[in-house]
């Protein structure tokens, strides 16, 4: 297991460029929060907030920004290892499931023996040989998911992995999600738009404002691992926290 | 459609061909279209004295020399031109002015300027074929997805690893279909420049046996070259696509 890291954002500015009619768009704008090593933090803010866009500063797809992001793992000098969940699974659809994962694993010995644990630990071992396209929405999902921890990573970014999914579905991969993680700690940052998620997955909340400001309150979620998979508990947090206008929540659906 | 009907549909299409070439040719009983049997017996000929094997592989071993260079500059060029907006800006009129200088020109003037060689001969096929494999591979190149070559740059694939299990299967179809319109935009642009400047091939063969007014000569040859294409077709070109094309649903 990988000594675990933690991550240090801190976005002075984010803009897009102009393009075409549109005029150049701020983004983000003093942005700055951590995650400890090993804690599974949710970022959420209305939709446009900027919730991706600073996933894929973090992941080092966007490098055009101003500020800095800290990964230190302790003990390496390398730079730590990203696993990415993106909203859709992008699987190669020419590879199957089983090469789908070795080829994010570097060649040896042990990359077919971490390629069945993930699999297995997704319930997918049976489905190796399978293509993509023949894979159901959820089965894709989970192919994702192992991939993502197929690498061991330090920092595991999630981009609304389980959005357009039907609710029973959605609820059975966030399940899957928490089993393998607690099996595997790492550091993990995920988008979501959805607070019933982001309480149900997390240690701690991220909101991010609507118009590209710091970020607007921080939320530490109370309730126990263990009690997390029921819906009063989370139902009821989620309530109090949509009465308290401090939270900065209102503008979340 | 099943595997085996589809095969029994091919079989019959060129069936349907050759029974309308025997019934025109007993038709029309004239000496400039001389049936099926007439050039299958010249064929046989020509076998026999072993010039259909000299004049066909001259033939063969130009278009595959020609089809390998463009190839390999027609993709590096394209993909770069489909990937890079500078590239694609300074080559563009390039691009336009080679698509439409005919081939015989580009020929003529190979044969003007570096003499009645073996190079200017390949060259001058590959330089009218560039082109269009350009083309093709930056319509691929400008198609490669996005998502999936973030995806690999996130979880740090070698070069290697990308250029084989990301780039390369998006671009197949398009390889395919540069590599189907090659081959059969290059050797008939190869006979012509047999025709003009080689002393073999079966460019230079159909050349006698046009002074000779010889037909069957003529058709016997082009029989034998279509074979060849069809054999290629058959034997490489269709299990290749089948094997690239197995993950589709």
């Amino acid at each position: 297991m990988a000594a675990l890291g933690g991550l240090t954002i801190c976005i002075r500015e984010k803009r897009f460029p102009a393009v075409g009619g549109a005029g150049a768009r701020l983004v983000l704008k003093d942005v700055v929060f951590s995650a400890a090593a090993g804690e599974f933090v949710a970022l959420t803010g209305p939709s446009g907030c900027g919730k991706t866009t600073l996933l894929n500063i973090v992941a080092g797809l966007d490098r055009d920004f101003a500020g800095e992001i800290a990964m230190p793992v302790p003990g390496r000098a390398a730079p730590p290892t990203i696993g990415y969940v993106f909203q859709n699974p992008r699987l190669l659809p020419w590879r199957t499931v089983l090469e789908n994962i070795l080829l994010v694993l570097p060649d040896g010995p042990d990359a077919l023996d971490r390629a069945r644990e993930l699999l297995r630990a997704v319930g997918l071992w049976e489905s190796r040989n399978v293509y993509p396209e023949r894979l159901s929405v959820g089965m894709s999902r989970r192919v994702a998911l192992a991939r993502g921890f197929a690498v061991d990573p330090d920092i595991l970014l999630m981009d609304e992995p389980y959005v357009s999914l039907d609710p029973q579905m959605a609820q059975r991969l966030r399940i899957l999600l928490l089993d393998i993680w607690s099996g595997r700690p790492t550091t993990v940052l995920f988008v979501t738009h959805d607070l019933r998620e982001a309480i149900m997955l997390a240690d701690r909340i991220v909101v991010l404002p609507r118009q590209a400001g710091p970020v607007a309150s921080e939320i530490e979620v109370p309730i126990p691992r263990d009690r997390r998979r029921d819906e009063a508990p989370v139902e009821a947090f989620r309530t109090s926290l949509l009465n308290d206008p401090a939270n900065g929540l209102d503008e979340l659906i | 459609m099943t595997e085996g009907r589809q095969r029994w549909y091919q079989v019959a299409s060129y069936g349907l061909i050759f029974v309308l070439w025997l019934v025109v040719a007993e038709l029309t009983d004239s000496s400039v279209l001389p049936g099926p049997i007439v050039v299958a017996a010249k064929l046989a000929e020509e076998f026999g004295s072993g010039d259909l094997f000299v004049h066909l592989g001259a033939t063969l071993a130009r278009v595959a020399a020609s089809f390998v260079l463009a190839m390999a500059i027609g993709c590096a060029i394209g993909i770069a031109m489909g990937r890079s907006r500078a590239a694609d800006r300074l080559l563009d009129g390039w691009l336009v002015l080679f698509l439409n200088i005919p081939a015989l020109v580009t020929i003529i003037l190979a044969y003007v300027w570096f003499g009645l060689t073996e190079a200017a001969a390949v060259g001058a096929v590959a330089i009218n074929k560039i082109p269009n494999v350009v083309v093709t591979m930056r319509e691929g190149a400008r198609a490669l997805s996005r998502d999936l070559l973030e995806m690999a740059g996130v979880f740090r694939m070698s070069r290697w690893r990308r250029l084989r299990h990301v780039v390369v299967p998006q671009l197949s179809p398009y390889l395919m279909a540069s590599t189907r319109s090659g081959l059969a935009l290059i050797w008939k642009i190869v006979l012509v420049v047999e025709l003009l400047g080689r002393g073999n091939g079966v460019g230079f063969q159909l050349h006698m046996y046009f002074s000779l007014f010889d037909i069957a000569g003529i058709l016997a040859y082009t029989v034998a070259f279509v074979a060849v294409v069809l054999a290629l077709e058959l034997a490489l070109l269709q299990p290749l696509e089948r094997r690239v094309n197995r993950w589709r649903r």
